[in-house]
């Protein structure tokens, strides 16, 4: 018997859209509904123990080479483009690609790819704009970036604030997510499964820091690679190595029949399409835990490999996307063993990757990709609690409250010491939002990135004239304008609070207000006639050297006041 | 070299950078066309295949994306400015 198809225990889950980058009205996909927990599945959780154990053994040795701050934040920035890359990827390729994008696809065929290709193009811009001046402006986080031409308390409270916002967001929508996502999987409670999370994570970051984090990610990405490869090679096997018998045999199969085929079954609007695209292309450009992936490098050529590789493992893993979720609908729409008794996929949408790995490999092949997502929320999380504390240790304890010079062996213990307190703030936060609806914090995070980090990561680097004035005050905009519209939108002001139509129709307000803080940074900048708006415009001239030939290019000190 | 031919060399990188990103953007973007009636010769099939164009569109972008970040990649193998330990 196909042990996704035994039902021990039926508990009611409300909507786990958290886990997903996504989405929109009913389209969501998420884990909700009825569904049934599953009982404890042995491959998996054998599959699994082994990853844990190789990670943790990873994370030992780790940790006796995370003796600096440095070690912490970026591994001694001793982590190759290769390496680097890979772990990019097994960062970014989050279960919400696996899981969430497959489902889409498998409910609404080609309209479940715009996650996709919103995913996968931020990684080009990151190369061509983005990863040599961040890796020659930065030193550990993105908040080093943007304070070294402006005055830095003031943007560095805003950078942090933001960094610290999104981080929690994403945090919250992961452990929700994992909770259900591994209630389901594997068959354990709830408060048990985002407890083991948060244990685990902490075990790898707390010791191993970035260095071990780096591998758990490593490895995630190559066996969550690996499943992938072998699943559509399977899937392709069914179609007789055909992408159009693949396509065909999801159209006869799909009750939206050669529909799914063309864009327009979950989404006919090209606006919201547009908000969608903005959000992911410039959010993943502003997410934090990522940008400080390019400080774990040696020199700027590695850190425009470290780019160049994430996008060839996310290309190849958002084209191979594509077979499973049109497989999907092939081999599971007709086949009654994947659904309840009233005709709904059992565990909800995100489960059809897993169902398909279920069709097509057995309990062996479902086990592995069990225990593959299970180890790419450990991942993601791991990257999160890193990029948080080093906003707190880092950013607001070395360089603020210390001004640069703090007390190595301090500014360590209460990085490992905040570690820690994400974590358990990681456990508290899973269990109050428990049985909320958490789609509007899945989104939140990219629009604050997109609307808040990016426009002060990408005018400090290429502007002249913007200054601090400006900066803030376009960062704050940008974070008020995020907030309200997200309030006021389907998510939130009907989902959540229950009124009847919405007063913004658009659940990811970036595309409005990315342009609105832009505009206002420049506004204000222009009209900023004060003496530290000369100097910060004097300190990007200054910079510019150092931005294009690294730290060591002799350039000139800047005026920090 | 000396800052003013460092000036120079930065002020050319930084057009293609831009020229780079604008593309890419715009190729990006092509993808509302899906959702467009200027783009509805992208839903039908292409040949006798059951592949529409909309499709065939997301791979190539898929391609393309990374041919373009080759193509840079090789255009910058400039020893002398990529060569620096932070």
């Amino acid at each position: 018997m196909n042990f996704v198809t035994a039902i021990p225990a039926r508990i009611f889950v409300l909507s786990v859209v958290g886990l997903l980058v996504t989405q929109d009205a009913g389209a969501a996909g998420a884990i909700e509904g009825e569904v049934e927990r599953q009982p404890l599945n042995p491959v998996a959780i054998t599959m699994f123990l082994i990853f844990v154990a190789a990670t943790l053994v990873i994370s030992y040795w780790a940790s006796k080479r995370t003796k600096s701050s440095k070690d912490f934040y970026t591994a001694g920035g001793e982590i190759s483009g290769l390496q680097n890359g890979t772990a990019i990827a097994g960062d970014f390729m989050s279960a919400a690609s696996f899981l969430g994008i497959t489902g889409l696809i498998y409910l609404g065929g080609f309209d479940g790819l715009v996650l996709a290709i919103g995913a996968f193009s931020a990684w080009p811009i990151m190369l061509f704009l983005l990863a040599k001046r961040v890796r020659n402006m930065g030193k550990f986080t993105f908040v080093d970036v943007v304070s070294m031409r402006l005055e830095k308390s003031g943007i560095r409270l805003v950078a942090i604030s933001s960094t610290l916002i999104v981080v929690i967001l994403y945090l919250i929508a992961q452990m929700v997510g994992a909770g259900k996502l591994i209630e389901l999987l594997f068959g354990l409670p709830y408060e048990s499964a985002v407890i083991s999370v948060s244990v685990l994570v902490l075990a790898y970051v707390t010791f191993g820091g970035m260095l071990a984090t780096t591998w758990v990610q490593i490895i995630k990405a190559v066996l969550l690679m690996i499943g992938v490869t072998i699943t559509a090679f399977l899937v392709m096997k069914e179609a007789g190595f055909s992408m159009d018998a693949l396509l065909a045999g999801a159209a006869d199969n799909h009750p939206r029949g050669e529909a799914i085929l063309s864009p327009g079954v979950l989404f006919k609007d090209p606006v919201q399409i547009a908000t969608i695209q903005v959000s992911m292309l410039f959010g993943i450009l502003g997410l934090p835990h990522i940008l400080m992936r390019l400080f774990t490098v040696p020199t700027m050529q590695e850190a425009k490999k470290s780019a160049f590789y994430a996008s060839l493992f996310m290309g190849y893993f958002y084209l191979m996307l594509v077979i499973l979720g049109f497989g999907t609908a092939m081999l599971l729409y007709n086949n009654p063993d994947f659904f309840t008794s009233d005709g709904k996929l059992i565990g909800g949408n995100n489960m059809a990757a897993i169902h398909l790995a279920s069709a097509v490999g057995g309990d062996f092949l479902t086990g592995f990709m069990s225990a593959v997502s299970f180890a790419t929320i450990l991942a993601v999380v791991a990257g999160l609690t890193v990029s948080g504390a080093a906003a707190i240790s880092h950013d607001l304890y070395a360089e603020m409250i210390c001004n640069g010079k703090p007390d190595p062996k301090k500014e360590l213990m209460l990085t490992r010491l905040t570690t820690v307190v994400i974590g358990v703030i990681a456990v508290i936060l899973g269990i109050l939002f428990q049985n909320e609806n958490v789609a509007f914090i899945a989104a939140m995070p990219m629009v604050v990135a997109a609307s808040v980090n990016f426009p002060i990561l990408f005018l400090s680097l290429f502007w002249p004239g913007l200054t601090t004035r400006g900066a803030i005050v376009g960062a704050l905009v940008g974070l008020a304008s995020s907030v309200i519209l997200i309030v006021v939108g389907p998510q939130v002001w009907v989902s959540v609070l229950g009124f009847e139509k919405a007063l913004f129709p658009y659940n990811y307000p970036a595309l409005f207000t990315l342009p609105l803080a832009l505009l206002v940074c420049w506004v204000m900048s222009v009209t900023d006639k004060s003496d530290r708006a000369q100097v910060d415009k004097d300190n990007y001239q200054k910079l510019l050297i150092r931005s294009e030939y690294g730290p060591d290019s002799g350039e000139l000190e800047v005026a920090r006041h | 070299m000396d800052k003013k031919e460092k000036l120079e060399v930065i002020k050319r990188k930084v057009r293609q950078r831009f020229l780079f990103s604008a593309f890419t953007i715009a190729l990006y973007f092509s993808y509302v066309l899906n959702y467009t009636s200027a783009g509805s010769f992208l839903s039908k099939q292409i040949g006798d295949t059951h592949i529409t164009g909309s499709l065939a569109l997301y791979a190539a972008l898929i391609v393309v994306f990374i041919i373009l970040e080759l193509i840079f990649l090789q255009i910058n193998r400039d020893k002398k400015t990529d060569s620096g330990r932070g």
